[in-house]
């Protein structure tokens, strides 16, 4: 009994994720059917794997709210070069776009010292500013070879690519920041910066990492994305970094840094992504669901924000 | 050294407040010099028209950023304030829409201003707060509207705040330099604008000799969202009708030209002459370019980067001065 306690105690995020699936699966008969799982699966992951590379960036302590407008950028590219140039060019342009944006910020935050969020803000509008330049106007690109439409939503088994794409990331992700030296790395980088760098911590080299990783993350999902909407628009995915955030907050990665970790993520996705589900199955629209992700995000701070100012207090 | 230190600051101090004005004129001769249409009566009234709406959200926003916080509401505020104030108007006349409207952005104000002190914010928590402030509210005018713009008012009066003029120049500029000169008195001669500066300056120090720093935080997110919802009026009655998506960019179009202007982001600096100094330069920069036939998305190309040089050389000259 104990023992079952404390998992809960340990575990509350699961719970309330084990809770809202039981739950949806009562209300409605059509939650727990095979189709609807893997609906709900494919929904996350775009938005997923955008929120793991956001995950690196948290726990080193910073933000990164550019990642929706790389995302349409990434898109755009991918989707015009490959039109005219292939699928290696397309994939050459979409690493250096997350290595360059990455680059960018790390820069504007490490060495120039601008705060993270006024720093990826400028980026954000930048960006965005560029995907409409390349589509003229802003018309949205369309892929002119079959086989881009397929990387998204060819299946195996049933289940979409995107689907095991974004869990290899999540497995990938979870082992380089539990089981390497980069990744132990990645947070003592976050925890204290200070104390890392004097423990001899390349803290530059790994802020750089984490920045590179969470933008060429969201060059990954813009890809996805287009490809799974078989077009690529400059006004796409305006949302991802407010999802993003609040999947890692929900998750228990704390806005400070150094703490979390990928897999806590992919709890915070998956409620957030139940949540929207049994809200389209209620049939709530996409406006009131908008409401709910912001008011979620603000609730989420609030309350890590909230205790952590208890256990201050406590602590002194 | 005293002395010394004493006649660098103050050097220090004319040199930020005019190098901006300097720019703004050198700005100016530019794009009169490249085109012959800049420096027209109508080109200038024209340019005035145009920032009033994002210098008033400027004006609000630079509170907060004294204050040390920050407001990334204020676009969809614009938005949600401008809705009401239109939609109202046949159910309960021009004066209430507009009062219920003011409410409504003040309260988004009291309601950011009560989430951010209640948690003991840092300025990354009011960015994500005010971030997540930013969806509610664009979803709210998204519901009310259904997506849909409104069409707008017939009132004259009403569209006098957009379009009218007294002699030559435009009511909004009025409205605009009138808000600007009054909150200036405020911020710079009151004992209360004093508070915001410490406050701004060192939060916990400010704590410490006894100011009330949660009530003064609140004060300026209030400011920043009565504001927001001014620059609604002016927006909806120019372009007479109300979109939802209206305000999009317009809280880093506000922050761009605050931090132009030679306010610096950590708080405790910066005066309104130096986010009015701003506005101008952003306004002449974005007519210059529409002259130039550069279109407003393009642009944003253009704003990304003025917002980013612009954080650079702030933290530099305080580099320079031995505070970074």
């Amino acid at each position: 009994m104990k023992n079952i306690l404390n998992f809960i105690k340990s575990q509350k995020l699961l719970v309330v994720f084990i809770v809202i699936f039981l739950a949806s699966s009562f209300t409605t008969k059509y939650f727990f059917s095979f189709t609807n799982i893997i609906n709900l699966l494919t929904q996350v992951s775009t938005y997923g794997i955008v929120a793991i590379g956001m995950t690196f960036i948290v726990i080193t302590g910073e933000f990164d709210i550019s990642v929706g407008s790389v995302m349409a950028l990434s898109g755009v590219v991918v989707v015009s070069l490959i039109n005219s140039y292939g699928l290696a060019v397309a994939m050459l342009a979409l690493i250096a776009i997350g290595f360059i944006v990455g680059l960018i910020n790390s820069l504007l935050v490490i060495k120039v010292k601008i705060n993270s969020f006024i720093a990826t803000l400028g980026g954000m509008i930048f960006y965005r500013g560029i995907a409409f330049l390349i589509t003229k106007d802003g018309t949205p690109v369309l892929p002119k070879v079959e086989y881009y439409n397929k990387i998204s939503t060819g299946t195996l088994f049933n289940i979409p690519f995107l689907v095991y794409i974004f869990f290899i990331i999540v497995i990938i992700s979870e082992f380089i920041l539990k089981k390497t030296t980069f990744g132990r790395n990645i947070y003592s980088t976050g925890c204290n910066y200070e104390v890392a760098k004097f423990a001899g911590v390349n803290v530059v080299f790994y802020k750089t990492a984490a920045f590179i990783i969470c933008s060429t993350g969201a060059a990954l999902a813009g890809l996805l994305m287009s490809s799974r909407l078989n077009t690529a628009a400059p006004i796409a995915a305006d949302d991802a970094a407010l999802s993003a955030l609040s999947a890692v907050v929900l998750g228990g990665t704390s806005l400070s840094g150094g703490t979390g970790n990928a897999l806590k993520t992919l709890v915070g996705l998956m409620i957030l992504g139940l949540i929207v589900n049994a809200l389209n199955m209620v049939g709530i629209s996409s406006y009131i669901q908008l409401a709910i992700k912001g008011t979620l995000l603000i609730l989420f701070v609030s309350i890590e924000r909230y205790f952590q100012n208890r256990a201050q207090a406590v602590s002194s | 050294m005293n002395i010394k230190n004493n006649i660098k600051l103050y050097l220090n101090t004319i040199y930020r407040s005019y190098t901006m004005l300097l720019a703004l004129i050198i700005l100016i001769a530019l794009a009169s010099i490249l085109s012959h249409s800049f420096l027209t009566v109508q080109n200038i009234t024209n340019i005035f028209r145009q920032v009033s709406v994002m210098g008033c959200v400027a004006l609000g926003m630079s509170f907060v950023i004294i204050g040390g916080s920050f407001d990334m509401s204020v676009g969809s505020t614009v938005s949600l304030t401008g809705i009401l104030a239109i939609s109202l108007q046949p159910i309960v006349g021009v004066f209430w829409a507009m009062a219920i409207s003011l409410i409504v952005g003040v309260s988004i104000g009291l309601i950011n201003g009560t989430i951010i002190t209640s948690i003991n914010g840092t300025q990354g928590d009011s960015f994500i707060i005010t971030f997540g402030m930013l969806t509610v509210i664009q979803a709210v005018a998204l519901i009310i509207t259904k997506g849909f713009s409104v069409p707008g008012s017939n009132n004259k009066s009403y569209i006098f705040i957009g379009n009218g003029d007294i002699g030559v120049i435009p009511f909004s500029i009025i409205l605009f330099v009138v808000s600007a000169i009054i909150m200036q008195i405020f911020i710079t001669k009151t004992s209360h604008g004093r508070n915001i500066y410490y406050m701004g300056a060192n939060s916990e120090v400010a704590k410490l000799i006894g100011i009330k720093v949660k009530f003064y935080k609140i004060i300026t997110y209030m400011i920043s969202g009565a504001m927001a919802a001014v620059a609604g009026f002016i927006l909806t009655a120019r372009v007479n009708g109300a979109a939802p998506k209206a305000g999009v960019n317009l809280e880093f179009e506000a922050v761009t030209a605050i931090v132009v202007g030679g306010i610096g982001l950590k708080g405790g600096e910066g005066t309104l002459v130096n986010t009015i100094i701003g506005v101008l330069i952003m306004g002449v920069i974005s007519n210059a370019m529409n002259i130039i036939g550069i279109s407003s998305q393009n642009q944003l190309v253009v704003k990304g980067i003025i917002l980013i040089a612009a954080v650079c050389v702030d933290i530099r000259k305080k580099g320079i001065m031995g505070e970074g």
